[in-house]
């Protein structure tokens, strides 16, 4: 089994507007190992949320290869792509996107369903288990509705888990939460990929969450502009804040 | 598979009342199921009422006739009012053995509908009939009264003689006051003259006979009151009719004993065209205030009409009452009405100024104190009747029947349609048509038997009559049996003789017959088109082998291209039929080859003669003698409601249709366009796009049984509310349509079955759109998502 659980080379990614092509990545390379907590960052624009797409399949590049879990999706068809989504990955939205109608229990379940492959038991248990891990079992007949922002992202990282995928994509998995709440998250995925040995890939612009990333890659108009350990990231992010704020007044 | 669909059913149920636009659509979905429902409850019960008050009224379950008829049948006449013009059937009794052998035929009725004129008589002709009476009965000692009774009768009855006299003078006078000189006929103002004075009068016992003989021939015409009705009859055979339509029952009177002469009316006819006509005027009020109308009600036109009509015309009540009576009623009246007013007419208008809080006081007074006095029906259970039309061969046709009853249908006592026909026994029937009766025939071998009349053919007339020395008369003969008896006047039997004589079944079988009911042991719709079927082969097989020339000179027709569309459509089945018959199938059914005949009948005169000559050949080789037809199209216009009906609820079903398509379509892709981020999302994490058309069919399946099923049971208790309750018949012509006072409409289970099928197919049909919508969302939408 390669040990690289994503592998991306040379992906160019270009988007039509009427009849103006904007690129979003611009020859793009990257390998992702099994069982990394990794985060993509960079600033608005800079090609984060596409590379995520790229890598949960849920779109395809316009040239390069995209590898997932040694598939190249470039020649899966809209049904394998599908299916690869399914038993593959786990994706966790910055809107949380859980099921407005069903239960919390009966979102997480949701993909097991899909999937079809446990029992009803097994799928009880599974699930029940996922929601104490998170922490969130007390709330499993509550409507997401009923739920903080918090336990919302909680129940998503649930679902996202519930089907046992090699990757786990979050997509500013944290946008929408104060910064406490942020941080909490952030350590339950840590938590979650240490003990499960999951793989976490999850794009930010937030320091205070690059820092709990094993490596961050960092992306401007684009391109890929280092990977390097979360204490070089955040310091990078930290300068570049000051660099960006105003100068003071002169007295 | 399954948990997949549990998720889905959820995920439907979960969003049932998720959106405001599901909510609308399912109330669409809930109102048209419940209309359905009820419409089709509605619907279908009307057309079986109607089917059930034509079927057990005169048609039976099918009807038969002569296929030589130039006109389909329409035992309730024709739009025009007139009769349909058909041939008579040949060989009755045959034909009813023949059918009776089939399992399913119950009986087999003969029938023939027509008009007659009936002359009911005029009120100074019934007191100068009383008068000529009083003084015929003096002169035998057997009826003679006492002097002073009979001074006392006569007086009596002289004094409302002389009191309709002073009518018809005022009558005079004001027309010579309107009118110019010229309009007073001269001779009927010197008769009023001569018998409004006291010299006539003086001297009426002298010559009685005389001065009646004056009133009638002179005075009488003058009055106006004598109707000439016109009654519609159906001629049958009066026993078989009323053991086969059980729903007749006789109100009064008796049934005409078996084998009699003798006419039954309608009680709807007798109540509407004999009875007074004030008293009629107020059960019609009465009936009104039942209904709920209110005679302080000035908006109601009719009430309105019948209060004034009722005050300002007392006349016939006037003229009936003699002296005697009328000085009663005069004392009555003014007792009722505390008035010393001394005119009976004046206070019979002042009685008629009705209002809500008097009538039912007035109502009950009329009919306990004045109606006693008189004569409430013009013709009464007992009498003997004139009828007189114009029989088939153009001859005027009288015949005197005797009435023994007066009927209704049970459950029709109001319909006018029920009501119009009366009944009459087959001979009369026959006699009033023109037709010749076996009496007729034997009173002309009579005739024929003392003159020596030698019988002559039309063909060979001119060389009877005038090639031979024979000197005997001659009487002509006719290939026909219509003979215009008219010539014959005299030699029948006399009026007693007839009203007692008791006709044998084959002298009621054996003449003419126009039509003839045949009724089911199974009168279920299917049972009806199978036996019509039996039928149409049992009497096919008298049919002679088709031409092959003439079929295929019509093919030829057909394939040139030379008949008219009507035509040629018509045409086609009716020589593929006769193709089929030559082969020793099937050949064409009747209503094929009835289409056929009227077909060729209505384009007749463009057609060349050849072509014509053709078809006609064609049609009158295919046809049977006899046709039979369901008793939707005996029925006529009036079996062409049960089509309306249908087509209503057709409409009705389409119109649904076509809304739910829209308001569905619509709202579903509304509520799919709304749901885009949750699509996305479950194509994201790994629902395939069947699933998400799964959701989108779930859903709807879900919202459109969930409504369509509360609708349609919402109809059904609306159903069997009405069932309860009724719809009353509001008007009396819709007794027949619901047969009988009120319309209750039947829960039907297929009914039920059928609103939620229609209405889950529709709202199928309308997803179509918002699924193609659906499966368009991609699975990256989920990515550019917020809550």
């Amino acid at each position: 089994m390669p040990n690289n659980i994503v592998s991306i080379r040379d992906v160019v990614k270009e988007y039509r507007l009427d009849k103006v092509v904007v690129p979003a990545l611009r020859g793009v390379s990257l390998e992702v190992e099994r069982g990394e907590f990794i985060s993509i960052a960079g600033p608005s624009g800079s090609g984060k949320t596409t590379m995520l797409n790229l890598i949960g399949c849920v779109d395809t590049a316009t040239r390069g290869v995209v590898e997932v879990a040694g598939q190249n999706t470039g020649t899966l068809s809209e049904r394998q792509l599908t299916q690869l989504r399914l038993d593959t990955l786990g994706f966790i939205f910055q809107s949380f996107n859980l099921v407005a109608v069903l239960t919390v229990y009966q979102n997480v379940e949701l993909p097991l369903l899909l999937q079809n492959k446990l029992g009803g038991a097994e799928r009880k248990k599974r699930v029940m288990e996922l929601l104490a891990a998170v922490g969130i079992d007390t709330h499993a007949k509550h409507r997401p509705s009923e739920l903080s922002g918090g336990q919302r992202q909680r129940v998503a990282i649930a679902r996202a888990l519930v089907t046992e995928p090699s990757i786990v994509l979050a997509d500013e998995p944290t946008a929408n939460l104060d910064s406490a709440t942020g941080e909490a998250i952030i350590d339950l995925m840590k938590d979650l990929n240490q003990k499960k040995g999951t793989t976490f890939i999850f794009s930010t612009h937030d320091h205070r969450v690059m820092k709990h990333a094993d490596s961050v890659v960092r992306l401007a108009d684009g391109k890929i502009i280092g990977k390097e350990s979360a204490d070089a990231a955040v310091q990078h992010a930290l300068q570049s804040a000051v660099d960006k704020a105003p100068a003071p007044a002169a007295s | 598979m399954f948990s997949k669909l549990a998720v889905l059913v959820r995920i439907a149920f979960a969003n049932l009342f998720g959106s405001g636009i599901n909510i609308l659509v399912g109330v669409v979905l809930f109102f048209g199921a419940a209309l359905l429902v009820v419409g089709g409850a509605l619907f279908g019960t009307l057309d079986r009422s109607l089917s059930k008050s034509i079927v057990g009224s005169v048609t039976g379950h099918l009807e038969v006739y002569s296929a030589r008829s130039k006109e389909k049948l329409e035992v309730y006449g024709k739009f025009d009012g007139s009769d349909s013009n058909l041939a008579p059937i040949e060989g009755f009794s045959e034909l009813k053995a023949k059918l009776l052998q089939l399992p399913n035929v119950k009986s087999v009725v003969p029938q023939g509908t027509s008009g007659a004129m009936l002359g009911s008589g005029n009120t100074i002709d019934l007191t100068l009939e009383k008068l000529r009476a009083l003084y015929r009965n003096q002169q035998d000692p057997k009826t003679a009264l006492s002097e002073a009774d009979f001074r006392a009768q006569a007086d009596s009855v002289k004094g409302h003689v002389r009191n309709m006299i002073g009518l018809l003078a005022k009558d005079l006078e004001k027309v010579t006051e309107l009118g110019t000189a010229e309009s007073v006929d001269p001779e009927e103002k010197a008769a009023l003259t001569k018998t409004a004075s006291e010299e006539f009068w003086s001297t009426f016992d002298q010559e009685p006979y005389a001065h009646l003989e004056l009133l009638e021939n002179k005075v009488s015409p003058m009055v106006a009151d004598a109707d000439l009705l016109f009654i519609r009859y159906l001629g049958t055979d009066l026993d078989a009719y009323q053991q086969t339509f059980d729903r007749l029952q006789i109100v009064e009177g008796e049934r005409v004993p078996k084998g009699r002469r003798g006419i039954l009316l309608p009680r709807f006819f007798q109540q509407e065209y004999l009875k007074l006509k004030n008293a009629r005027r107020l059960d019609k009020i009465r009936d009104a205030r039942e209904a709920g109308r209110k005679i302080s009600n000035e908006d109601d036109k009719e009430l309105q009409r019948w209060l004034r009509e009722n005050q300002t015309q007392p006349r016939e009540i006037v003229l009936q009452l003699d002296g005697i009576q009328t000085k009663q009623a005069v004392e009555k009246l003014q007792k009722a009405l505390s008035s010393q007013e001394a005119d009976l007419a004046a206070l019979l208008s002042s009685f008629f100024k009705l209002t809500d809080d008097n009538f039912d006081e007035r109502y009950k007074f009329f009919y306990a104190e004045l109606a006693p006095m008189l004569a409430l029906y013009r013709v009464k259970v007992g009498d003997t009747m004139t009828l007189r039309s114009f029989g088939r061969s153009g001859g005027f046709e009288a015949v005197s029947v005797k009435v023994y009853g007066i009927f209704e249908f049970n459950g029709l006592e109001k319909s006018p349609v029920a009501g119009a026909a009366a009944l009459i026994d087959m001979v009369s029937f026959r006699e009033l048509y023109g037709f010749l009766t076996s009496d007729k025939a034997a009173e002309l071998q009579a005739l024929k038997d003392t003159t020596k009349a030698k019988s002559v053919s039309r063909e060979n007339a001119e060389a009877d009559l005038f090639g031979s020395d024979d000197a005997v008369a001659v009487v002509e003969t006719k290939e026909s049996k219509i003979v215009d008896l008219e010539r014959a006047s005299g030699l029948r039997e006399t009026a007693a003789e007839k009203a007692t004589r008791v006709y044998t079944q084959a002298e009621i079988d054996n003449g003419v017959v126009m039509h003839a009911a045949v009724t089911l042991k199974d009168g279920s719709p299917e049972a009806i088109v199978a036996t019509r079927a039996e039928i149409e082969t049992l009497l096919a097989a008298a049919k002679k082998a088709p031409a092959a020339d003439v079929v295929a000179a019509a093919q030829k027709l057909l394939d040139d291209k030379k008949l008219p569309f009507m035509l040629a459509a018509a045409a086609g089945p009716v020589i593929d039929g006769e193709k089929q018959r030559a082969a020793g199938k099937d050949g064409p059914n009747d209503d094929q080859l009835i289409a056929f005949k009227e077909a060729l009948f209505n384009e007749r005169a463009r057609l060349d003669p050849a072509a014509y000559q053709t078809l006609d050949t064609l049609m009158e080789g295919a046809r049977p003698e006899i046709w039979v037809v369901s008793w939707s199209q005996a029925a006529g216009a009036l079996g062409q409601f049960i089509d309306v009906f249908r087509l209503i609820l057709v409409g009705m079903v389409v119109a649904f249709a076509l809304v739910a398509l829209i308001v569905v379509s619509i709202g579903v892709t509304i509520a799919t366009l709304q749901r885009t981020a949750t699509i996305g999302t479950l194509r994201a994490i790994g629902a395939q796009r069947p699933f998400v058309v799964g959701m989108v069919f779930t859903e709807t399946v879900v919202l459109t049984l969930v409504f369509g099923i509360l609708g349609a049971l919402v109809g059904a208790a609306t159903v069997v509310y009405l069932h309860a309750t009724g719809i009353p018949a509001f008007r009396d012509e819709l007794y027949f349509f619901f047969s009988g006072p009120a319309l209750r409409p039947d829960l039907d289970v297929a009914n039920l079955v059928f609103s939620v099928v229609t209405t889950l197919f529709v709202s199928l049909l309308a997803v179509l759109v918002p699924v193609f919508l659906a499966v368009r969302v991609a699975p990256v939408t989920a990515m550019q998502a917020s809550e």
